[in-house]
């Protein structure tokens, strides 16, 4: 049997293990020492085992996924997602769809400091929700924007994902941080333009609230100052090389701690609740990423990617032409997988081909993030549209009107992905510019 | 019977107690690793110094961390699964597919936990130690094999106790992914 049959095989199993819900660590762990067993010998699974559970372990990089989870519990803590919502809305609310439009800059000033799509849907919904309802606003809509809003939770750095896909793939953090900036902004953009068309064409959608003084518009800002103090730290220590990604989550961790406790709004219990909500995020994450390199290893050995890389070269494909491939099927898979096991199952593949396409990875990376939270954001699996269902439940929210909410969201998304496709440059502008 | 039964329940809320335990060395490093970097920040922009061998301090305690988080995680039941076919299947089905799932894991666990043990042995030999402040970097690996250890007995557990409603996954406080 070739090693590329095995390595065909292999992905086969994992495929049907992780559909059957077998955990996606073990299915990855199990295939890929079994594999590098079946191509090598048990030894050299054993080592590959140990070296890849040592390696990410003791990872420079890695240390900064926790950091930036921590930060999103703390600011969950001080309650300054509240302050901005609500410094948000006193400075859109007037307008047609206001108030969704501030859910979507609400999820975007809480992307800043954390990096997680659920997170950021679960506590925009708990903040907004009985706002967009009490001042009626199309529950369609309402549940639409709080879903939409979660898709910048990974891409508006710092994100979860980004940092996972720059350990998979080698890229470096920093510069992938720097560079999803834009694109986040981009895409929150595109999502407020969607909403004041919708709202303009159907006012009853989104009635405009009465106007604020420019006084409390004034006042209102002083509530973003946590928020926007947070962004500098991030992107402008990064993008000025004066922090590392590392550095820069410290940083603000204590600066939001700080706030925390100044507030008063730290407890015992909640900070405790704070590190195990940190500490289960970063083991799931952790097993993940041992396993998958596991598996990178014996599709290495399997030297499947070289033979899927040969066969596509017949088709005389250019590096665009497989971008928009992967991005096909990552589509396909985005429909039953979630963000993280879409990349983990096809990264020991991919990277590969796109190495020898010569496909700018970090360019690729961006793409992949924003593919990937399309599928947390397209019905009929998407978390993020569940997440708003079941915190909606009591306001009567159904499954049915999250999916129907969502669709403007998903075409704007994939709007969104076309442009990234065509004007790379969207993506790359503000690495160009790193020192 | 009913002994055996007991002191197995006894035996069962001991081990948790013990992992609530290790977990708080996760909690501590974790808010070690923050410090360390802060107050390296601190001292290279404020002081002109920045703290010896802040990079590689890191690095150890990540191991307390990524150990610690992985039992957590494996007692929270917090590991990323695809359900939805499993949720199509009956109860009984479910159960006894959960058993096989935690079995896999104990045995995956398992093996991780004797390789990186030994990989910590290999380095305490090799009295490997670190380049600035030449720490021992055994410890911490050894850390992480007890760790993972646990993780296989949490799983081992599981097996019997296959019950998902009565965990919470998210502590009250903040939420993340």
């Amino acid at each position: 049997m070739s090693s590329e049959l095995i390595g065909g095989i292999g992905f086969g199993i994992m495929l049907l293990f992780m559909f059957l819900g077998l955990p996606i660590w073990i299915c990855m762990f199990l295939v890929g020492a079994a594999g590098i067993t079946v191509l090598g010998n048990l030894h050299q699974a054993w080592n590959v085992v140990a070296t890849c559970a040592h390696n990410v372990a003791s990872d420079y990089t890695f240390a900064t996924l926790p950091v930036f989870l921590l930060i999103g519990e703390f600011a969950d803590i001080s309650g300054m997602m509240n302050e901005s919502y609500n410094a948000l809305n006193t400075l859109v609310g007037k307008l047609r769809g206001g108030l969704a439009m501030a859910s979507i800059l609400g999820a975007g000033a809480f992307s800043c400091i954390s990096g997680s799509s659920m997170a950021c849907s679960a506590i925009m919904t708990r903040v907004a929700l009985p706002q967009l309802i009490d001042r009626k606003y199309d529950p369609e809509l309402a549940a639409g924007a709080l879903a939409a809003g979660g898709t910048l939770g990974n891409l508006i750095p710092p994100g979860t994902v980004l940092i996972i896909y720059a350990l998979l793939t080698d890229v470096s953090l920093g510069k992938l941080f720097v560079a999803c900036y834009i694109p986040g902004f981009l895409l929150a953009f595109m999502y407020l333009v969607q909403i004041y068309i919708q709202c303009t064409l159907k006012p009853s959608l989104g009635p405009g609230a009465s106007s604020s003084t420019w006084k409390a518009k004034l006042l209102s800002t002083k509530d973003l100052s946590p928020v926007l103090v947070s962004l500098i730290v991030i992107l402008g220590g990064i993008q000025f090389g004066v922090f590392t990604p590392n550095e820069a989550a410290s940083v603000c961790t204590v600066f939001i701690f700080i706030y925390a406790v100044v507030r008063r709004t730290v407890t015992g219990q909640n900070l405790l609740g704070a590190f195990k909500n940190t500490l289960v995020s970063t083991g799931m994450v952790f097993a993940i990423i041992i396993s998958s390199q596991i598996f990178t290893v014996f599709s290495a050995l399997s030297k499947l990617p070289q033979a899927l890389s040969v066969w596509l070269m017949e088709f005389h494909l250019s590096g665009l032409g497989l971008v928009i491939l992967i991005m096909v099927i990552y589509a396909i898979l985005g429909i039953p997988l979630n963000v993280i096991s879409v990349m983990l199952l096809t990264m020991p593949i991919f990277l590969p081909l796109l190495v020898a396409f010569k496909v700018d990875l970090l360019w690729f990376g961006i793409l992949t993030i924003t593919q990937c939270e399309l599928a947390n954001l397209s019905p009929p699996v998407g978390v993020n549209l569940f997440i708003v269902a079941q915190m909606g439940k009591p306001y009567g929210i159904s499954m049915g009107t999250v999916f129907k909410g969502s669709i403007p969201f998903c075409v704007t998304c994939l709007v969104f992905i076309i442009v990234l496709i065509a004007f790379p440059q969207i993506s790359l502008f503000m690495v160009s510019q790193m020192k | 019977m009913m002994n055996i039964k007991n002191r197995t329940r006894v035996v069962i809320k001991c081990f948790y107690s013990f992992i609530e335990v290790v977990a708080w060395f996760g909690y501590i490093f974790l808010g070690g690793i923050v410090l360390l970097v802060f107050v390296d920040v601190g001292g290279r922009y404020i002081f002109n110094k920045p703290l010896l061998g802040a990079f590689e301090s890191v690095e150890l305690a990540m191991n307390i961390v990524a150990g610690a988080a992985v039992m957590y995680t494996t007692v929270k039941r917090g590991h990323v699964s695809i359900d939805i076919l499993t949720t199509r299947f009956s109860r009984h089905t479910q159960i006894i597919m959960q058993s096989v799932f935690s079995f896999l894991g104990f045995v995956a666990w398992l093996a991780t936990a004797y390789q990186v043990f030994l990989l910590a042995l290999s380095f305490l030999k090799r009295g490997v130690i670190t380049n600035v402040l030449s720490i021992n970097c055994a410890p911490t690996l050894f850390f992480l094999a007890t760790a993972v250890f646990l993780s296989s007995l949490t799983s081992l557990i599981q097996i019997f106790d296959h019950g998902v409603s009565d965990v919470t996954v998210f502590e009250e406080g903040g939420r993340s992914q």
